[in-house]
């Protein structure tokens, strides 16, 4: 049996905030594929979308706030959603949706996502290894 | 050769699980919590490996005392809360990609 997730003496229950970060973060992976053109898929497009609304909606509950996340194996890193985190993720889930729908994007767009994603990996102390995860390269 | 791009089905109890596996013999994996409601995660676990113990059954729970019972009943995955991202890809690299 294959054991993964927190070790014995931290298991406990996963809250909302842990969720909404856990969720961003594969919008942030997710995202990062699209840009890359890794094949999705029609499941997988169809997840994309469906994550980046639940994110834009669920972001809305935390602006303003400061939560502790426990998502990552209870590493504690307390993180603000300010303003402008607030509006760059929503940005972020917008792009999402409209990669996903295979809008067009040139040059200066595509640099904008990256950036916003950037910005956002920061302020959440999120590195965001899209190299691991070569396996998604196949839909 | 593998594919990543899969159905995600939701089930709202155990019982649902086993209505459509009778049906629609078609899932390949499934999550589920220890604690449901009805029918509980180690139940739906002996259910569905007792008549289908090809399917892969991951478990996940609050509680690491669970673990013990998992793997006596023939889980394929036990996944303590609170996870990360980096242990759903861990699944989806094991169970998807290596175990195609």
């Amino acid at each position: 049996m294959v054991l993964l997730g927190s070790s014995s003496g931290q298991s406990g229950k996963m809250t909302p905030y842990d969720i909404f970060i856990a969720r961003l973060k594969l919008l942030i992976i997710m995202t990062r594929a699209e840009l890359k053109s890794f094949p999705q898929g029609k499941y997988r497009k169809e997840a994309l979308i469906c994550n980046a609304e639940y994110v834009a909606r669920d972001s809305m509950n935390w602006f303003g706030k400061f939560s502790a996340s426990h998502s990552e194996h209870c590493h504690n890193h307390e993180i603000y959603i300010d303003y402008f985190l607030y509006q760059r993720i929503n940005l972020l889930a917008l792009m999402a949706n409209a990669l996903a729908e295979a809008f067009p994007v040139g040059t200066f767009r595509t640099k904008a996502i990256e950036d916003n994603i950037d910005y956002i990996c920061k302020k959440i102390g999120f590195e965001s290894p899209i190299n691991p995860l070569q396996f998604l390269k196949v839909a | 050769m593998y594919c990543v791009n899969r159905e995600i089905l939701s089930f709202n109890d155990g019982y649902s699980v086993c209505a459509y596996i009778e049906c629609q013999n078609h899932l390949d994996i499934i999550i589920t919590d220890t604690d449901m409601p009805g029918m509980d995660g180690l139940e739906l676990l002996t259910a569905i490996k007792t008549k289908y113990p090809q399917k892969k059954i991951i478990l996940m729970s609050e509680s690491a005392d669970r673990q013990e019972a998992a793997s006596r009943l023939g889980a394929d995955a036990f996944l303590t809360k609170p996870f990360g991202l980096k242990d759903l890809f861990s699944i989806v690299e094991t169970f998807v990609v290596n175990g195609s």
